[in-house]
């Protein structure tokens, strides 16, 4: 089986350097349970960026390195090579976790190939032609999909644990180097926010509760007086 | 008739030794090249065996007599027999009045050496051909003495007892006791490590070429030859075994059958090991197919199987070697080790910490920060233990201390890296030339005098290791600080208390660099009452927490940290002071009631006038 995964330039949540994005190893150690590592090649659009050759000491032989701006749209890119490279089974990270690294670009590569694909890996099998995925869902829960090949998979943090580091490997890995496409990023009108953190979403509960008192631009002695009126109710007598 | 035969035998038993001896050699050639300044080393041979030998030796008397009886009345005598040759010697009856008094003193010896083991063989001692080696030993001793001193029939029939035990020896050169004779004095003259026979703590680790085709060692023949012939110098004392933390605890390592691994592995027909296992592991292992990994991730690098051997064999140089290639060619670092390692790679601190974190710590303390270009006296290396909370406290009492005395100090802040100690033990040598290069290049962008440092594997590292990657510092310690400025009166201590305390030294510091006075000097100002444990100075034990084995945890019987405080215990001391964030950590993990545990800074922070 010819296998890809995808691999981006990640970066250490605490210190900012390169870093490989940890569910991208596992995809590695994965890959090597299905396949001989010589059929597996990773695939990165952008610069030889540190992060992305480390895979190579992760159980990685050989590393297609499409160079482009890494600021610009790396989909066209990863397009060609894998209409090139014609793999049965492209494997990916599932969400970005600060580095280059983006959760829609599989989706997006997905929609321009016309691959299926199935989220949150945590395993894989050959099935005739088809590969059977176990799926990772929320609470524990697990759930069997069949896909038939090629297909793009992004894998899940509970998948098996990465290859340990081995500084050999990483040194004597094979990288190809290429020119890929440049394509301006899509991202590239797009305001940029410091994360903020949401409220939890609560589920809605069965129960009726006692009805509120929406007041709209009370004045403050109406609505000094609502809360007066309100906490009066729990005075003991 | 019988003098002849004698000077004879003596000449045949000569021959008898080259040809052995080349049969070693034969064995040591499988090792890879290394330079030996041979010239120099057999120069210095007899120094380095009077002097750096026998003071090891002489840390058990009872066994010092018995070298000095055996070796020397055996060596004297067989000489003496050789040089009689000339005529005018074996003309002499003086000189054969000699010849008799060496053997006699070696029959002496020879019945010290069976005494070792006879009626109880300890523990620690080997069985195997060591049980026939006061028979040949006696026999060539007492035939010599008989064929020197008794005339006829008995004078030859002592010849003949003598040749029966001298070929006895010369066998065992190959492949028993005796070999420790000759690998023992070439291992003297050709030792890796020759500066530390001149007087030099050179503890360092020697870096790796990272370029090479096979990293650090993965078969037997990776080491070099005057490595192989430094394992043949093993005489099987047992004194690494009882001086090894790890052994005491339980782990499956012990560095005498560690070495006797070694010997097996160059040798086609394998093991005649008879001595204590490694324990609560079936022998032999996959690795250089004699050993397990678990043996090697055992070991703590406290250096005091090194500091005990006679044989000045280098352990944790192996131990290391072969930590570099299950690390760097296999990934196989066991535990937390890979986390760690990838911590350190990524984020430059053995906890993934973001940099900045290094000065939370010292909240409020508005410590000086130096930028590049600038300059200070005294550099404060803070270490990783600046990310822990309880470490952060010693720190914080070191820079009250300094700031008391009015030094000109400053930090590194959120540009400092771990040291790369923890890399370099676990067989990281990428990861730590890395970190190696970068702190290097940090600190010559700066200028200041010196570097202090509470923590020991620091200091070691920025002391001894930098060199080879273009750091020369001076580090101070920060127990050698406090002992400098208290003798300048730069600080004044209130009246001693009279806690017993006990102190306990950090390996990196006490054995790796030698520094066992000053925290004694500080600890005599702060009580009137200080104990020694049993095990202090340059035979300390280890607080279990070196070499990476908190982040290995190769499980064992007991733990190292429990052994060590209930030996602070035993002499009766309600506190240990320590000089060092590991042992600070392990020693305070030990749960139950027990000593207090605190820093000599703290101790000294809190008697401050
Ligand atoms: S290695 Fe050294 S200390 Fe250990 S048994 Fe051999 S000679 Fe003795
Ligand atoms: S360095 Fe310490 S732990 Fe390692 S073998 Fe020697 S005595 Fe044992």
């Amino acid at each position: 089986m010819n296998i890809i995964v995808l691999l981006s330039a990640g970066r250490d949540p605490h210190a900012g350097t390169p870093r490989p994005v940890p569910v991208e190893l596992q995809a590695i150690a994965l890959a090597l349970r299905l396949a001989p590592a010589t059929t597996i090649t990773g695939l990165h659009a952008g610069e030889p960026d540190p992060s992305v050759l480390d895979a190579l000491g992760h159980g990685l032989t050989t590393l297609t390195l499409l160079l482009t701006n890494p600021a610009n749209d790396p989909l066209a890119a990863l397009a060609a090579e894998i209409d090139r490279a014609r793999p049965d089974l492209v494997l990916a990270g599932r969400r970005g976790r600060g580095g280059t690294d983006s959760g829609l670009l599989p989706y997006r590569l997905a929609r321009a190939r016309a691959m299926p694909i199935a989220a949150d890996a945590i395993a894989i099998e050959p099935d005739g032609n088809d590969l059977a995925i176990l799926q990772s869902l929320p609470r524990g829960a697990r759930r069997r999909l069949t896909l038939a090949r090629p297909a793009i998979v992004t894998i899940h943090e509970a998948a098996p644990p990465a290859r340990a580091f081995a500084y050999r490997a990483r040194r004597n890995g094979t990288i190809h180097e290429k020119p890929g496409i440049p394509a301006p990023s899509p991202t590239d009108n797009h305001e940029i926010r410091p994360y903020r953190q949401r409220p939890r979403l609560i589920a809605e509960t069965t129960q009726p509760t006692t009805a509120g008192h929406l007041m709209l631009a009370p004045t403050p002695e109406t609505a000094a007086a609502a809360v007066l009126a309100y906490v009066e109710q729990f005075r003991r007598r | 008739m019988a003098f002849g035969a004698l000077v004879l035998l003596a000449w045949l038993l000569l021959a008898g030794v080259a040809i052995q001896a080349a049969r070693l050699g034969l064995l040591w050639r499988h090792g890879a090249g290394a330079s030996v300044d041979w010239l120099g080393g057999l120069r210095a041979l007899p120094r380095r065996y009077l002097v750096d030998v026998h003071a090891v030796v002489a840390r058990k008397p009872a066994s010092s007599v018995m070298h000095q009886a055996i070796a020397g009345g055996l060596l004297a005598a067989t000489a003496l027999l050789l040089l009689a040759a000339i005529p005018a010697l074996f003309a002499a009856a003086l000189y054969w009045l000699l010849i008799a008094l060496a053997f006699a003193v070696a029959l002496f010896g020879a019945v010290l050496v069976r005494r070792r083991r006879v009626p109880v063989r300890p523990a620690s001692l080997s069985a195997g051909a060591f049980l026939t080696l006061p028979t040949y030993l006696g026999a060539y001793a007492a035939g010599g003495l008989i064929a020197t001193s008794l005339p006829g029939v008995a004078g030859l029939l002592g010849v003949a007892v003598a040749a029966f035990g001298g070929i006895g020896l010369v066998a065992q050169i190959t492949g028993g006791p005796m070999r420790h004779a000759v690998a023992g004095a070439l291992h003297l003259a050709a030792h890796p490590r020759p500066a530390r026979f001149a007087g030099s703590a050179a503890s360092g680790l020697a870096p790796l070429d990272l370029d090479a085709t096979r990293l650090g060692v993965g078969t037997i023949d990776d080491f070099a030859w005057n490595r192989l012939l430094g394992f043949d110098a093993c005489i099987q004392c047992g004194r690494c075994e009882e001086a090894c933390p790890a052994f005491a605890a339980g782990q499956p390592l012990n560095p005498k059958a560690l070495i006797q691994d070694f010997c097996a592995a160059n040798r086609k027909d394998g093991a005649t090991y008879a001595g204590s296992p490694h324990p609560g592991i079936a022998s032999p292992g996959p690795v250089l197919g004699v050993l397990h990994g678990e043996t090697l991730w055992s070991c703590t690098t406290c250096r005091a199987c090194v500091a005990a051997c006679p044989m000045m064999i280098e352990h944790v140089d192996a131990v290391i070697d072969i930590r570099r290639n299950l690390t760097l060619e296999h990934g196989a670092a066991p535990g937390k080790a890979d986390a760690a390692l990838a911590a350190l790679r990524y984020a430059g601190n053995t906890g993934g910490f973001a940099p900045t974190q290094r000065l939370d710590f010292a909240a409020g303390l508005k410590l000086r920060v130096l930028a590049p270009g600038e300059a200070v006296d005294t550099l404060l290396w803070l270490g990783d233990g600046a990310f822990d909370r309880r470490y952060g406290a010693t720190l914080r009492a070191l820079i009250g201390i300094m700031r008391a005395a009015g030094l000109d100090f400053a930090v590194l802040g959120p540009a400092e890296r771990d040291c790369g100690d923890l890399a370099r033990r676990l067989g990281d040598e990428a990861g730590f030339a890395r970190l190696a290069r970068a702190n290097v290049a940090l600190l010559g962008t700066i200028r200041f005098t010196r570097i202090v440092t509470a923590d020991p594997h620091a200091l070691h590292v920025l002391r001894q290791e930098y060199q080879a990657f273009g750091g020369h510092y001076t580090v101070v310690h920060h127990t050698a600080l406090i002992d400098e400025l208290i003798t300048a009166n730069r600080i004044t201590l209130g009246p001693a208390s009279d806690t017993v305390i006990t102190y306990h030294d950090p390996c990196y510091l006490g054995r790796y660099n030698r520094e066992t006075a000053a925290p004694r000097r500080v600890l005599a100002h702060l009580t009137g009452r200080a104990v020694e444990m049993a095990r202090a100075r340059e035979a300390s034990f280890c607080c279990g927490g070196g070499g990476g084995a908190p982040v290995t945890d190769i499980p064992g019987k007991q733990r190292i940290p429990d052994l060590r405080m209930e030996q602070a215990r035993e002499t009766g001391a309600s506190m240990v002071a320590v000089a060092c964030p590991g042992c600070t950590a392990m020693l305070e993990g030990v749960v139950g009631p027990r000593p207090l545990v605190r820093d000599i800074a703290e101790l000294v922070h809190e008697a401050l006038q």
